[in-house]
């Protein structure tokens, strides 16, 4: 009974990433949820509430790029693989459509690829230049999330994510271009995220991102060759998330930049368990695949489970998890 | 696209004020015509449903056409439903599902996502729908893998979480006659494309080809007045393919060709069309991930690039998709 008011009460899931106010610490992963055929598929009202504290569109390119031969997807052993290759329009096309994203009610972070450093910071001097005309309304865009984490294309993406000089480099010249938030979205495909991840923040990141998917080979169970058409993939889903759980804790437990916890976050519990590690924010991937209730699902389960736990705000269960040195 | 200019478009408006009109116009339509709830977290059996009667005549649209004002409004809807029959044809499994919203505003070549039972499953499988009657779906399920294996023994009275209708419908409005050209599981459409010809009273007739007689015993869940049936080894019906049978029963020079199945028999079945002349259209397979459009797993080679078959298809005009040989690993027969 001591804890009545608690019980009764809903939790207070508002944080504050870097600076910037959020509702509730859930994002969607790049990539998973497209706001727009959101709404095209099942009217706005899937959008009232909106689903997620911020939105990240897919990853947008210097150049438009065809994606990789399908197949593309198939399901694992808790999880699934991919390998779509950053198929999209390529900046120009996407800016024309920017205006359509007006509407959002939340935060807009612009994720961005590239194959060659110069790329990513052309589309981030793109995005920047647009913002300044104020021809239209445009989504409230508070940053930047640098990809420099997808398996699935042929230089940049990994070639970067690996590499600490190389992320450091184009997170300091992107830092200099723009006076919003920078987040470096990590590869778990390194032996030292920590290093990564250090080098992203000396550098001037506000935040970093992790994990963006594990490299994977699925066969084709009758004729013994590869499923996707790329042949390699990223694995995500719930067999990833100890081992995003534990870069996150490594990393909360080294250094001070603010993370966006992500890797096979199915319920409020997952996303809990990452806040324990260290992560101010989290992200629903492959959730999203599971059906469009499942964002919404995740805010309230993790609201219930602040709630069964006594917790009244997030801050009181941040690192819980970390060692104590 | 008779009521294209009625609102129940998404225009080159941002998304804000579209949402607006899109949700009061369904509240004014819904008075009107056919029923509009919003999509709730709270109440998961219902979803936003509107509807128009231009609609049901749309052709494949891209999302930049959608962004044109040519996409007509959304209609899916996302919850749980009642399997309440199951029917069996060797493997394979008739599932009848009571989903009202889903089935007021489902067009022929529409599928859904279904939640495979279980907690050991996360990515939805498509399923087309094979008819729908009333308030209720009829879904034809082929056990392939172990996701398909466990929506095919669903029971009667077990709830089905399902989203739909997604994807464009086949654009029947102009058909004179149709043959209906289905390999495999891929005929399932094709009934409820029968069912409402029929209705108008357009002269179908259907050339089904199948593997053996295991997977032949599939033509017994179609009701289609002129049913011809091919399998691959000859043991029931005509030995050959179902272009083959397509090609043998042949058609009138005013008949659109509605084909449905796997990516290489399409292609037959566009080679075949376009040398004697005819016209029509293609329902696509493909492996999904979200089935709404977000993550672009789903594509096939088009003539304008790769085109994601959940929103842009499942149902393209014939001669779009280009064969690009078998995809490493057999692609989506090979159930990985």
């Amino acid at each position: 009974m001591l804890t009545a008011p608690l019980e009764t009460g809903r939790p207070d899931l508002a944080v504050t990433l870097a600076g910037v106010s959020l509702e509730h610490p859930v994002l969607n992963a790049s990539g998973t949820f497209d706001a727009l055929e959101t709404a095209r598929r099942f009217g706005a009202g899937a959008l009232e509430p909106f689903p997620f504290a911020a939105y990240v569109p897919k990853t947008v390119t210097l150049e438009a790029r065809a994606g990789n031969p399908p197949p593309r997807v198939t399901e694992t052993a808790s999880g699934m693989i991919n390998a779509v290759g950053l198929q999209n329009p390529g900046i120009a096309a996407w800016l024309d459509e920017l205006p359509l994203l007006a509407g959002v009610p939340v935060p807009v972070v612009v994720n961005i690829g590239g194959s060659r450093r110069a790329d990513y910071l052309e589309v981030l001097r793109r995005v920047e230049a647009r913002l300044e005309v104020h021809d239209t309304d445009l989504p409230r865009v508070i940053g930047y999330e640098l990809n420099v984490s997808c398996p699935n294309v042929g230089g940049g993406g990994l070639a970067i994510g690996t590499q600490p000089a190389e992320t450091a480099r184009l997170t300091a010249a992107a830092r200099a271009l723009t006076r919003r938030l920078i987040i470096v979205k990590l590869t778990p495909n390194v032996t030292d995220i920590v290093a990564v991840a250090r080098a992203a923040a000396d550098a001037g990141a506000d935040a970093v991102s992790l994990v963006n998917t594990l490299r994977a080979l699925v066969l084709d169970p009758q004729s013994l060759t590869p499923c996707l058409g790329n042949r390699t993939g990223g694995l995500c889903g719930p067999a990833i998330k100890p081992v995003a759980l534990r870069m996150v804790w490594e990393i909360a437990s080294a250094l001070d930049v603010p993370i966006i916890g992500m890797g096979g976050i199915v319920s409020g519990r997952d996303a809990l368990e990452f806040v324990a590690c260290g992560a101010t924010a989290v992200a629903i991937g492959a959730a999203n695949f599971t059906g469009p209730e499942a964002p919404l699902r995740i805010v309230a389960e993790l609201a219930a489970e602040m709630r069964r736990r006594g917790l009244t705000d997030l801050a009181a269960v941040r690192g819980r998890a970390l060692s104590r040195t | 696209m008779s009521e294209s200019d009625d609102g129940f478009v998404m225009t080159g408006e941002r998304l804000s004020r579209t949402v607006t009109r899109l949700a009061g116009r369904c509240v004014t339509r819904a008075s009107k015509k056919r029923s509009c709830r919003a999509i709730a977290s709270a109440a998961p059996t219902t979803g936003r449903v509107c509807t128009t009667a231009g609609m049901a005549e749309a052709p494949p649209r891209s999302a930049a056409a959608a962004l044109r004002g040519e996409q007509a409004c959304a209609a899916a809807a996302s919850g749980s439903y009642r399997v309440v029959e199951r029917r069996s044809f060797g493997p394979y499994a008739l599932l009848t599902v009571l989903a009202p919203d889903v089935a007021a505003v489902a067009r022929p070549g529409q599928f859904v996502m279904a939640a495979v039972p279980g907690p050991q499953f996360h990515l939805r499988r498509p399923l087309s729908l094979h008819s729908v009657e009333g308030p209720r779906l009829r879904l034809l399920v082929e056990p392939r893998g172990e996701g398909t294996r466990a929506l095919a023994d669903t029971g009667v009275a077990d709830t089905l979480a399902l989203t739909g209708p997604l994807g464009s419908g086949f654009p029947l409005g102009d058909v004179r006659a149709a043959l209906l050209v289905g390999g495999g599981i891929g005929a399932a459409p094709l009934q409820f494309v029968a069912d409402v010809l029929r209705e108008r009273g357009v002269p179908v007739t259907a050339a089904f080809g199948f593997r053996d007689e295991g997977q032949a015993r599939l033509a017994a869940a179609f009701e289609v007045d002129d049913l011809w049936v091919a399998t691959d080894d000859g043991t029931v019906g005509r030995r050959g393919t179902a272009v083959e049978l397509a090609s043998a029963v042949g058609a009138g020079p005013q008949a659109s060709v509605l084909a449905c199945g796997p990516a290489p028999m399409i292609a037959q079945v566009g080679s075949w069309a376009a040398a004697v002349g005819l016209t029509g259209y293609a329902s696509l397979e493909a492996h999904m991930a979200c089935g709404t459009g977000a993550c672009h797993g789903c594509v096939v080679a088009t003539r304008e690039g790769y085109l994601r078959v959940c929103v842009d298809g499942p149902v393209f005009p014939l001669d779009l998709p280009v064969a690009t040989g078998e995809p490493p690993g057999g692609g989506v027969e090979a159930g990985c």
